[in-house]
Parts: C-alpha cells; sequence; structure tokens
C-alpha cells in the first residue's frame, strides 16, 4: 500500500510529508505504472476452472518438450468486426493459447497472426496455405515445421465433431505433434464395415465417414487388413480391429503372431452388432444383383481370448437392469461413473458410456498377463440370446420381446467386464503353429432367426427418412476386381493353401437366397456371403432414439461395395509360403498390450449423433493413443468438458416432448394420411364439385390437426416456459424486495428511536 | 500548556498568520479576538493540527504537533466554527463515536458520554438523531464532543456564535467553570464574553498579535482611558476649551461640545498620575469662572475602544 | 487499526441508516439480473455459467461504484466535518482506508444480492463452482476499484454531483479502454495503445476472471489503482488543508 503513513517511527519525520505533494505523486504515479507494466509481462495467472482449462496439459508439454526445431504457427483470422460475434471470443481465446505456446517453447515457436483482409496478401498467402473460408470468413491455423504443415481450415470445427470439449489445445498439440514426427504412425484396421464412408454409386445418397474413422485419420496413417489376412506388418503400431466378423483363423494366426512381436491390438467385438445386422439387405433405388452379402452380426476372436484365458460368447447379449437406458430396455447401456473405473489415464477423466446390444467377457487372465478393467456391467445382470436385440429398439415387437426378457430375467449377481486390457508377455494361442486353410465353417456368430428391422419407425424416424434406402452392402464383400486391387493381384501365384480368390464369389442378391443363413461362410471371401434374410421389403432406418437428439437424415447403413477410402491402403497379404517370413513365435518377444472392448457399434457415430456426445469416441481415440504410444495427446483429450448445459430445463423439456410423443405421432400420421389421399383425389379425373367439397373439408381437417399439433406443442412447452418465468423473476425481483422491505424496517426503526419527542 | 512559536501560515500569496508566538498556561483562558479574517481561526486550526503552518511551531502539554500529530491531538478538544456534526447519527452515537477515536471504550466510553452530555445540558436530546436538533442544541453537541475525553487544552472557534443569550450564558458559564483547570483558547467576536470570562485577551489583526493581556490591562491601555469627561454650565463656558488646554496638567482637550451655556469635553492629563492634580485645577478653573460643574470623572477605559483603536489603523 | 475500524462502523452505519444504500444495492441487483436474463436471455444460453452475468458488470459499476462513493469526502467536505475528523488523534490514511472499505461492504451486499443467480445455475445445470468464484473476484475488485477512484475525485469537490458525474467518466474510460471494437480499432495504427487500453481496462480484467483465468497481472493492477487512488485521496486532502 502507498497510502501515506504517520505512524510509527520517528526516524521517517523529517522526510515525511513529501510523499503527499504534487511532486511526490508524480514519484507514486511512475511507481504505479512502472510496477503494472512490469507485471503486465508476466503470464502468470490461477486458473480457477475445474478442469484448468486455461492452463496447457502436461500433454502439451511433453510435446513441446519434445519441440527441437522451429515450429512456426499462423493464425489467419478475418478482421473481428467481420467475424459472427459468437466467434469473436474464440478468437481471442486461440489467441490465449498460442500465446501459452510461445510461452512454453519460446526459442522453437513462432506465433503469426494474419488479419486476411479481403483481397489482400494475407487471403492469397491463407489460400495457398489450405485454410478454408467458410462464407468469405477465415479462421484457419497453419502448423509448420520445415517441410511439413498442418491445416487447421476452420477453427470453430475443432468443436466438432466432440461438441462438448474444449478442443482448441487438442487441435493445435496434434498439429504439432504431427509435424515435429519423422512420420505418421500407422493403424491397421480390421473391419468388414464400412468405415470410411462413400458415396453411393448410381445417384444414391453418400455415407459419411465414421467420425472415429476420421479422427484416427487425422492422426494416424490408416491400412486396412484384410480379416483373411495371413500377416500382420510388424511396422503397423496399433492394429485395431472393429466387430471382426468372420476373420478366418489364419488371420487370427496372424494377429497372434503380430501381438508375440510386441504388437498392440485393439478389439471391438459383438455379440451382435447392429450395422451388421442391417447390411446385406436390398436396397430400393440399386439394381437387383447389386446387393452384397452381409456381415455376421456376431465377432469373436476366440482362438485368442481362450490363450489369454477369456471367453467371449458371441451369441449372447448382456442385459443389464440397473445400466438400461430408459424408454429403450436393458440391452442398451447407459454407463456412469458406477461403471467406469477410473484407476487408468484413459477412463479417468470420462464420465459416460453408450453401448448398444453389448457382450461381456468372462475369464481369469492367463499366467504373464495382466488385467485392467475399464467398464463393467452392474450386478444384475444376465447374458441373454442374440434373439432379444432383433427388433428395432422402441417398437412394439421390442416391448414383446423386452416383455418376455423381464419376465425371465435372473440376475447373475456378479459383474461382467465390458472394456478391459491386457498386457504382459502372451503366449501364442497356435501352439501347433500356423493353423490350415479352415474347411468351410459358419461364422462364428449364431445367426438369429429372421426378423423384422422394420416395423414401426423408431421414435424419433422421420416420415421421410422411412422411404430412404434402409441396408447397404457391408464394407469388406466381396467385390469385383477391377474395382479393387485385391490381394490375389499381387500375389500371382498364391499356394495352394491360399484362399480362393475373392472375385470368385459374388455376392448374391439377398432375396434369392434366405436359406444362406445357415449356410457356411465361404472362406474365400472377407465376408461370407451369408446374409440375414429379409422377410420384409420394406425396412426402417435405424432409428435408435436419442433423447432430445434427431437421427441423422441420412439412412445410417452403410454403402456398397467398397473402394478404399483415401488414406488407407490395403495391405498385402504375404503369402505364407513366404521365404523371408520368420518362424513362428511362441510367446512374447516384447510385452505386448490388448484392449478388449465388447461391444462395436458404441464407435458407430451414424447410428445416432449421441454418440458423438459421449465418451464412447475419446475412449476409443484414447485406446488408439494410448496403444500408439502417443500418451500425450490422449492426456489433452481426456480433459474434462468445458461446456456446461442447463439439464434441469433440458429433462424439463425432454419429458415434455416424451409426455406428448405419441399423441404427436398419432396426429402426424393422421396429417400424413389426410395428405396422401388429397393427394390422391387431386388427381384424380373424375373432377366434380362434390370431390372439391371433400377435398377442402380434408384441407381444413389438416389445418385444424396441424393446429392442434402446435397446441400441444405450445402446451408441452408450457412446463418450461412457467419454470423459465419463474426463475427469472425470481431472480430479479426476489432479492430487491427483500432489500426493500431490511431498508424500510431500518428506516422506521430509527425513525421511531431518534425522532424528536 | 500551549506554546506557539514564530508560527506562520500563507496561503499562496496571502499571509494569513504572521509570525505569531503565543503560550498559554493551565488555568488560563484566552479570549482571541481579531476581525474578521485576522487569522483567528487559522491560527486555531494551526493548533488542532488540522491545517498544517508554513513556517513555526506548535507545541501542546509539550507535545510537538508537527513531530507526533497524534500524541498532541490526542490532548486537544476542539469546537470547530459552525460546530460541524454528523447528522445522519444520534447525539448519543456521535459522542459513543468521538470517544470511541479518542481511544475511549467499554465503560470508560459509557461514563465519558454521559458526563458530557450532563455537562452540555443534552440529556433531552441523547437518542435524538443529530439533524433533528436546534441550533443551540447542536452546538452543545459539538461541545460535549470536544470535552469528551476531559482534554488538558480546549480550542473554541466562536463557541457562542448563534446562541440566544441564555444559551451564551449557559456556555459562557461552562468555559469558565473548565478554565479552571484547563488551558482553554477561544475566539469571539463579543467583547463582553471576554471580560466575563477571560483571564488573558489577546487581539490579532493581519495575522499578528497586536495586544495580550487581562482585560483590565487591556482596557487601560485604550486611548481614552485615564483621560477626563467634564461638562461646565454657566455663562461664557462655551469659550473654555482653550483654557482648560492651558492647565498645568493638561497636555490636550479633545471633543469639545459647546451647546447654548453648556460645554463638554475631554480633557487628557499629561501623564496618567497627574490626574488628581488635573482635577484640581478644571474644578478651581470652574470656581474661578463661576461656573457649574456639572459632571466630572475619570475615563475607565473600554476594551471595544481598545480593539477598534487596535484594529483600525491599519484599515485602508 | 481500531481507528481504521471505528471509521469503517462509522461510515458503514451512516450507508446503512440512509435510504441510498438500499436503492442503490436494489438498482444494482435489478439492473445486473435485468440485463442477464432479458438482454442477456441467459436461460436460453444454455450455459451453466455466470459469464453472461458478469459480462454486465463493468458497465454497471461506472454508475454504481461513483454512486457508492460519491459521499465519502464530498459530504464530509460539505458538513464541514472533515475539520472535526481531521483534529481526532488519527491519521488521514486510517480515515480513507476505513471509509472505503465501509464502501466496500456496501458493494459486497451488492453481490450478495445477486446470490440467487448462484443458486440459479447450480440449479439448473452443474457449473463449475470455482470459476464462479473468480467471477465474483474479479467483479468486486472492479467495483472496488471504481469505489477507490471515486474517493479520490469526491476529496476534489464538495459537490456529490460533480463527483458522481466526474467520476463516472473516468470510470467509462476505464471499461471502454479493452472493449474489444475500441481496441480492434485502434490495433492496426496504434498497437501500443490497443496494448495499454487492454491492460488499463476493467473490461478486459472482468472479462477473463469471468470465465476463471485469474492473472496476476489483473490482481497487480486492480489492487495497485486501488491503493493508488487512496494515495491520491490522501494527497488531495492534504492539498485542501495546505
Amino acid at each position: 500500500m502507498s497510502t501515506p503513513s504517520s505512524s510509527g517511527d520517528s526516524t521517517a519525520r523529517p522526510n515525511r510529508g513529501w510523499l503527499l505533494t504534487t511532486a511526490g505523486a508524480l514519484i507514486v504515479a511512475a511507481i504505479f505504472f512502472a510496477l503494472n507494466w512490469f507485471f503486465s509481462l508476466s503470464s502468470a495467472n490461477l486458473d480457477f476452472t475445474e478442469h484448468k482449462v486455461h492452463t496447457l496439459a502436461d500433454g502439451t508439454k511433453n510435446i513441446l518438450d519434445r519441440v527441437d526445431t522451429d515450429v512456426t504457427i499462423k493464425l489467419f483470422v478475418s478482421p473481428t468486426d467481420d467475424l459472427p460475434p459468437q466467434f469473436r471470443p474464440v478468437v481471442g481465446q486461440v489467441e490465449g493459447w498460442l500465446q501459452r505456446y510461445y510461452e512454453m517453447a519460446p526459442d522453437y515457436i513462432k506465433i503469426q497472426k494474419l488479419v486476411v483482409e479481403p483481397a489482400s496478401d494475407e487471403e492469397q498467402d491463407a489460400a495457398a496455405s489450405g485454410i478454408q473460408p467458410q462464407r468469405n470468413l477465415y479462421f484457419g491455423i497453419t502448423t509448420t515445421c520445415l517441410d511439413k504443415t498442418s491445416v487447421i481450415p476452420w477453427v470453430p470445427a475443432l468443436f466438432a465433431p466432440f461438441v462438448d470439449q474444449d478442443r482448441i489445445e487438442f487441435g493445435l498439440s496434434a498439429a504439432i505433434t504431427e509435424v515435429i514426427a519423422q512420420k505418421k504412425k500407422v493403424v491397421g484396421l480390421m473391419t468388414p464395415l464400412q468405415m470410411t464412408g462413400n458415396a453411393m454409386p448410381f445417384g444414391g445418397q453418400g455415407q459419411p465417414a465414421w467420425a472415429l474413422y476420421e479422427a484416427i485419420k487425422s492422426q494416424y496413417e490408416v491400412k486396412t487388413i484384410e480379416l483373411t489376412t495371413t500377416r500382420v506388418d510388424p511396422s503397423i503400431d496399433v492394429l485395431l480391429m472393429v466387430h471382426p466378423a468372420g476373420i478366418s483363423d489364419e488371420a487370427q494366426w496372424a494377429v497372434d503372431q503380430y501381438l508375440l512381436g510386441g504388437g498392440r491390438v485393439i478389439a471391438f467385438l459383438d455379440p451382435y452388432n447392429f450395422i451388421a445386422s442391417r447390411s446385406g439387405q436390398p436396397q430400393p433405388g440399386m439394381p437387383p444383383g447389386m446387393s452384397p452379402g452381409a456381415i455376421p452380426t456376431g465377432s469373436n476372436l476366440s482362438k485368442l481370448l481362450g490363450a489369454w484365458g477369456y471367453s467371449f460368447e458371441a451369441d449372447k447379449i448382456v442385459a443389464d437392469l440397473n445400466y438400461a437406458t430408459p424408454d429403450m430396455g436393458p440391452l442398451l447401456l447407459t454407463l456412469g461413473t458406477d461403471a467406469i473405473r477410473k484407476d487408468s489415464d484413459i477412463t479417468k477423466q470420462l464420465t459416460d458410456f453408450w453401448l448398444i446390444f453389448s457382450g461381456a467377457f468372462t475369464g481369469t487372465a492367463a499366467t504373464g498377463i495382466e488385467e485392467k478393467i475399464f467398464l463393467t456391467t452392474s450386478v444384475k445382470n444376465q447374458l441373454v440370446d442374440t434373439s432379444y436385440a432383433s427388433a428395432n429398439p422402441g417398437s412394439p415387437q421390442a416391448q414383446t420381446q423386452m416383455d418376455r426378457l423381464m419376465r425371465t430375467f435372473q440376475s447373475e449377481g456378479k459383474e461382467r467386464i465390458l472394456a478391459m486390457q491386457l498386457t504382459g508377455k502372451f503366449k501364442t494361442a497356435f501352439p501347433e503353429g500356423k493353423p490350415a486353410p479352415p474347411p468351410p465353417s459358419p461364422p462364428s456368430g449364431g445367426m438369429p432367426p429372421g426378423f423384422n428391422f422394420g416395423g414401426p419407425q423408431g421414435a424419433e424416424g422421420q416420415p421421410g427418412a422411412e422411404a430412404a434406402p434402409a441396408a447397404a452392402p457391408p464394407a469388406e464383400t466381396p467385390v469385383p476386381p477391377t474395382e479393387t486391387p485385391a490381394p490375389p493381384a499381387e500375389t500371382p501365384a498364391p499356394p495352394a493353401a491360399e484362399p480362393a480368390p475373392p472375385a470368385a464369389t459374388p455376392a448374391p442378391p439377398v432375396e434369392e437366397k434366405p436359406a444362406d443363413a445357415a449356410a457356411p461362410a465361404s472362406p474365400s471371401a472377407a465376408t461370407p456371403p451369408v446374409t440375414v434374410p429379409a422377410t420384409e421389403a420394406t425396412t426402417a432406418p435405424i432409428a435408435i432414439p436419442a433423447a432430445g437428439e434427431a437421427t441423422p437424415p441420412a439412412d445410417p447403413l452403410l454403402p456398397p461395395p467398397a473402394t478404399p477410402a483415401a488414406g488407407s491402403t490395403p495391405i498385402p497379404v504375404a503369402p505364407s509360403g513366404d521365404p523371408n517370413q520368420p518362424a513362428p513365435l511362441k510367446e512374447s518377444t516384447k510385452d505386448g498390450l490388448v484392449y478388449l472392448v465388447a461391444d462395436a457399434d458404441m464407435l458407430a457415430d451414424v447410428l445416432t449423433p449421441r454418440i458423438l456426445q459421449n465418451s464412447n469416441l475419446p475412449f476409443a481415440l484414447n485406446l488408439v493413443d494410448q496403444a500408439a504410444g502417443d500418451q500425450d495427446l490422449m492426456g489433452i483429450r481426456s480433459r474434462g468438458s468445458a461446456r456446461r448445459p442447463f439439464d434441469t430445463l433440458n429433462n424439463i423439456r425432454a419429458e415434455a416432448n416424451e409426455r406428448i410423443k405419441n399423441d404427436l405421432q398419432s396426429m402426424n400420421s393422421e396429417v400424413e394420411k389426410l395428405n396422401t389421399d388429397i393427394q390422391s383425389q387431386k388427381t384424380s379425373k373424375d373432377r366434380n364439385n362434390a370431390l372439391f367439397a371433400g377435398l377442402r373439408a380434408m384441407e381444413a381437417k389438416q389445418r385444424e390437426i396441424n393446429k392442434r399439433i402446435y397446441e400441444k406443442q405450445k402446451e408441452a412447452n408450457k412446463e418450461v416456459k412457467a419454470k423459465e418465468n419463474f426463475i427469472q423473476w425470481i431472480n430479479i425481483l426476489l432479492m430487491p424486495l427483500l432489500i426493500a422491505l431490511a431498508g424500510l424496517a431500518v428506516f422506521v426503526l430509527r425513525k421511531v428511536k431518534t425522532s424528536a419527542r | 500548556m500551549i506554546e506557539i512559536t514564530h508560527l506562520s501560515k500563507h496561503f499562496g500569496p496571502k499571509v494569513a498568520v504572521d509570525n505569531l508566538s503565543l503560550t498559554v498556561q493551565k488555568g488560563q483562558v484566552l479570549g482571541f479576538l481579531g476581525p474578521n479574517g485576522a487569522g483567528k481561526s487559522t491560527t486555531m486550526r494551526m493548533i488542532t493540527g488540522f491545517l498544517p503552518p508554513t513556517a513555526g511551531s506548535i507545541s501542546v502539554g509539550g507535545t510537538d504537533m508537527l513531530e507526533d500529530p497524534n500524541a498532541a491531538k490526542a490532548r486537544i478538544g476542539y469546537l470547530p466554527e459552525s460546530a460541524p456534526l454528523y447528522a445522519d447519527m444520534t447525539v448519543e452515537g456521535f459522542l459513543a463515536f468521538a470517544a470511541e477515536l479518542r481511544g475511549l471504550g467499554g465503560a470508560a466510553k459509557k461514563e465519558a458520554v454521559d458526563k458530557a452530555i450532563t455537562t452540555c445540558f443534552l440529556e433531552k436530546v441523547r437518542s435524538q438523531a443529530i439533524d433533528t436538533l436546534s441550533k443551540g442544541y447542536r452546538h452543545r453537541t459539538c461541545l460535549a464532543q470536544a470535552i469528551i475525553h476531559d482534554p488538558e487544552v480546549l480550542i473554541l472557534d466562536e463557541p457562542t456564535d448563534g446562541l440566544d443569550p441564555n444559551q451564551k450564558d449557559v456556555v459562557r458559564n461552562l468555559i469558565k467553570e473548565m478554565g479552571k483547570t484547563k488551558a482553554i483558547i477561544f475566539s469571539t467576536h463579543i467583547l463582553e464574553e471576554v471580560e466575563a470570562c477571560c483571564t488573558r485577551a489577546v487581539i490579532i489583526d493581519q495575522g499578528k498579535v497586536v495586544a495580550d493581556g487581562t482585560p483590565d490591562e487591556l482596557k487601560r491601555r485604550a486611548l481614552r482611558a485615564g483621560s477626563v469627561h467634564v461638562k461646565i454650565t454657566g455663562s461664557g463656558a462655551a469659550s473654555l476649551a482653550a483654557d482648560l488646554g492651558k492647565l498645568g496638567h493638561a497636555s490636550r482637550v479633545e471633543n469639545p461640545v459647546a451647546e447654548g451655556d453648556s460645554f463638554s469635553a475631554t480633557v487628557y492629563p499629561k501623564s496618567k498620575t497627574a490626574i488628581g492634580a488635573l482635577t484640581t485645577e478644571i474644578y478651581e478653573l470652574c470656581r474661578s469662572r463661576n461656573l457649574v460643574l456639572s459632571e466630572l470623572h475619570e475615563e475607565p477605559g473600554r476594551l471595544d475602544d481598545m480593539f477598534r483603536e487596535l484594529t483600525s489603523q491599519n484599515k485602508v | 487499526m481500531r481507528h481504521i475500524g471505528i471509521i469503517f462502523k462509522r461510515e458503514l452505519s451512516a450507508y446503512f441508516n440512509n435510504p441510498l444504500a438500499y436503492v442503490l444495492i436494489i438498482i444494482f441487483s435489478v439492473l445486473s439480473m435485468g440485463l442477464t436474463f432479458v438482454i442477456g436471455r441467459f436461460l436460453e444460453l444454455n450455459d451453466a455459467s455466470l459469464s453472461s452475468f458478469f459480462w454486465f458488470h463493468p458497465w454497471i459499476y461506472m454508475i454504481f461504484g461513483p454512486a457508492i462513493g460519491m459521499r465519502l469526502w464530498s459530504e464530509e467536505h460539505r458538513m464541514g466535518t472533515t475539520e472535526l475528523l481531521l483534529t481526532m488523534p488519527i491519521s488521514p490514511w486510517q480515515a480513507i482506508v476505513g471509509k472505503f472499505f465501509a464502501a466496500c461492504v456496501v458493494l459486497a451486499a451488492a453481490l450478495l444480492s445477486t446470490l440467487p443467480i448462484v443458486f440459479t445455475v447450480y440449479h439448473l445445470g452443474d457449473p463449475d463452482g470455482a470459476m464462479i468464484v473468480s467471477g465474483y473476484l474479479g467483479s468486486f475488485l472492479i467495483g472496488a476499484a471504481t469505489i477507490a477512484i471515486t474517493c479520490a475525485i469526491s476529496a476534489l469537490t464538495r459537490s456529490q454531483i460533480s463527483c458522481l458525474l466526474i467520476s463516472v467518466v473516468i470510470c467509462f474510460l476505464l471499461v471502454l479502454a479493452g472493449f474489444p471494437s475500441v481496441t480492434d480499432f485502434l490495433r492496426p495504427t496504434l498497437p501500443w495503445l490497443a496494448d495499454l487500453g487492454n491492460a488499463m481496462s476493467f473490461w478486459w480484467h472482468q472479462s477473463e476472471m469471468a470465465r476463471g483465468l485469474v492473472r496476476l497481472q489483473s490482481l497487480v493492477y486492480l489492487t495497485t489503482l486501488i491503493a493508488f487512488c487512496l494515495y491520491l485521496t490522501s494527497v488531495v486532502i492534504r492539498s485542501k488543508r495546505a
């Protein structure tokens, strides 16, 4: 405090007084400014936020420690006045982050901010760097180190797809990691599902790639690996298996050898893969014969799991009463904190999961292997047959099934493992060496009997989407050799032991071969041409209702024959007769790492956007990052959410909508029906007055119903509105009234006590 | 008790107090006289530590006001001119506040407040808000504040200003009473007040002391003091002026007024000791001329004369 | 310290024995809540934080601080009680600090009157408690700074109204100096001025603290600004006496 002091010591007496003169004031002012100037140079701060969102994560610090060459980060941004208001604070935040990066490694990190005026040099520069303007606005970042540049074309997109996370830091750190890395790490992707997305031929609607795939691709080089491969290249850093349905024994052997060589394996298995269940169904709009074979709904790695001490029943779904998803039954698990073991870096900051028809692992780790559990069921669970999953969740059939399930439910009284990690020295699952090409055998997943995917639309299903093609061919279905550089093309003389060329088995149209359901899978194809017979011609979109979320309008099912997505290169399958191939390994040479998850649908954001908002994808990406050794990025991603919605209001809103859902549905369908009637009447040739009168009456009725719908919605919103109003006016008026009363009381009391008498 | 040496205060080019020295002892009640703007209030504000002096020093009870203002201030009770008060407080609350600032607490504080209230006759209004009080009560409340800690030194700036005669009397008696044990300086325009309760009067003008003494001394120092006022009747009295001036002990004659057969004048003796001889001479003169000496008395001197004489000479 | 306490107590009772303090607190409460809910559309933001609430605070303090602080010394000068106060055995700085603290209590009471919004965000969502604390800390410091500025001005004049007007203008400039459109306007031509404006602006410090980032720079700036203004008050009081 620079307040003048006149108390205390007498030694200062003779000089006392100068401080309060004009000259003294000038000196003090100078000190004031100098002090503040000095502290303005410091960026020291206290971060009051729960997740320390203003502080660089340790992961970022580690990444910056690794920087040993100049890294130039350029921020291209349009003038603030041109930006929409919601982006303006983001610019400040981004600049704040860049400043912190600079402070952490001032010798190497170079920050440049370029304000991009229209028709300026900066604009050219931005365009040349790959910054994409959105509606002529620029807000992108390039990160350059030597000859490598990573581009964040549009910063606000960083907030997607994981809308719940503050992703600026992750985007920047990932970019730096990318440019300073000598080369990208490689993720081998083994899946029959079309995760890469695709455009439909014949003018059909394209499928977006899975968000998970996009996220992995932005960090890693992705190589696709066939489910029939005989060798997994050890240069692959992480082997990611998503629903490896119909994997051949030889491929399991390849995985086994890869793992024993120090490989890292992530496997998302599934007893009943919802997406696979929709595959192989005929699609309107596709020429007959193009509908390829379906993917088995169950996947397993029975050989490998057995060797590790575990089993996975690929035809049993786990039902859990405690973790049942409201309105959707106990087969769709909503996992909260109770289910998540937080003692691992991977799960420590994750909060909620959603599993769709998950299986479970049982068993104990074989010697030399250590298990670490990530996710479990509650004790009130039971493994049930996959047939319970056959109906669309929320449909009447499903309701019947659920009723049946509930009647027979018997809790097994112990938690089951849903996801875990295995580490240590693994022993081979193939002590006899490489297995012979297997005789044709049924796919590991049991085929459910014929069932109906269609049924009534799901809760949020939109009438428009109903007509959209529902089924799409699976990803790795047999394809004409002309479209895919199939492995055999590179192995012109496969030994007899090798599987037959895939082209040999074109997928038969589904309708023609319902009996194939029980037929053995052809080992020659990546996916056996076994299909789920579709008993009804019309199929509904997958409609897993997510409260408050609209189902994506596009049909989530997967598109037609695969052309490998850009960036993913098929790995050539080395023939087993390769003379260079070393002798088979019997046990781990280096510590291996395996992640096992009992559900694969949890990754499919194409099913419902709900998956983008919970911990499912961060979890999967954490697994990949951890396995790839980039724990730094994982640490950054696992930061808590910066967004905190008004849950209470949202819940009331959702409840209100839930209450009127059925009414609305029936009214909507009534309107639809009237519409159709009107249309048919209009096209009727038989025009007369009675018809017009009838038309008018119908139109009037339609209007009336629409009005009722509106009223209904208004009614439903009334509660929220009332609550909002209450909150608003309580906030504005309560305290002022209390204070006014208190003031009045004090005033009156005082008047009484102190007035003249 | 109070020792002021070579005290000066300049407001810019204006000299308000000019090299003023003054000492007040315990038991003295010093009446501070002077025309408006003579520097009374400025001097008192410097003594109480409100204004810093330009030069000179002030010592209160041996403590230097500039060296240790808080210790010096602690010895002083001060009633500022116009008796400012916190209007929002009650009389009791205000006095308690003053007592606390004076370092009194608990029972001592309560006792001091009660005593001050009794001393200044404030019982009737003790819990009343100050802004509801009449001027007299306000003044006395402020006075009570000044004496609440029973100070050795009291500085009262026009303590009776604006009071009605009865209230003035009350305050004067208070001052007189307290003067027995304290050193008091109070300023006033009212000269009879000084005569009534001061043991000493100081007249300042233009920042300087022009007179200092007991009220009696000062009165005697007035120019007219010691002169002889005469009124003579009889024929030819009008021409007496010259004759009076020729008397052996007379130095001069002033204010000769002749009205028909009557004549009046003030005759000054040559020295203050010659007054007896002069009256005899006048008497003799009247008898010799067969005139009637209807009035003859010695002028005792008046303080306001003194005041006027001292403070007007420099006026333009 | 004891003397500061006595002055503080008296000043506080002066505030609360006067309708002014209640009226000011009510205005503050209604204004900050009303702006947040009606103009800021708080409930529609769907964000369980108080950022939008604190957004308005610098603007409110622009008036509120001077309105609280204007009587501190102006009233004393007007009633002549300065003479009484400063001839008591206390130092001027003790009186200044005591009075300032009392005004800060009024400020704190005003902030307390906004507590319903804290309950509201806790009721509606899961807010970051520490972030709310830092927001209130920032808000309080900025309010205290506007009071300190007003305190210095009020020592200059015996008219509360002129004190209010001058202080409002100064506070307005200090808020505006860091307002984004101002700094963005300055930055291309006078970048150093834009930086200076930012660093001196209540706006910037408040918005940083409202989002949970308490910079050492902000703490130093606001506390030294308060200390400097109280020191200036002391200089002014002395120069008025000299």
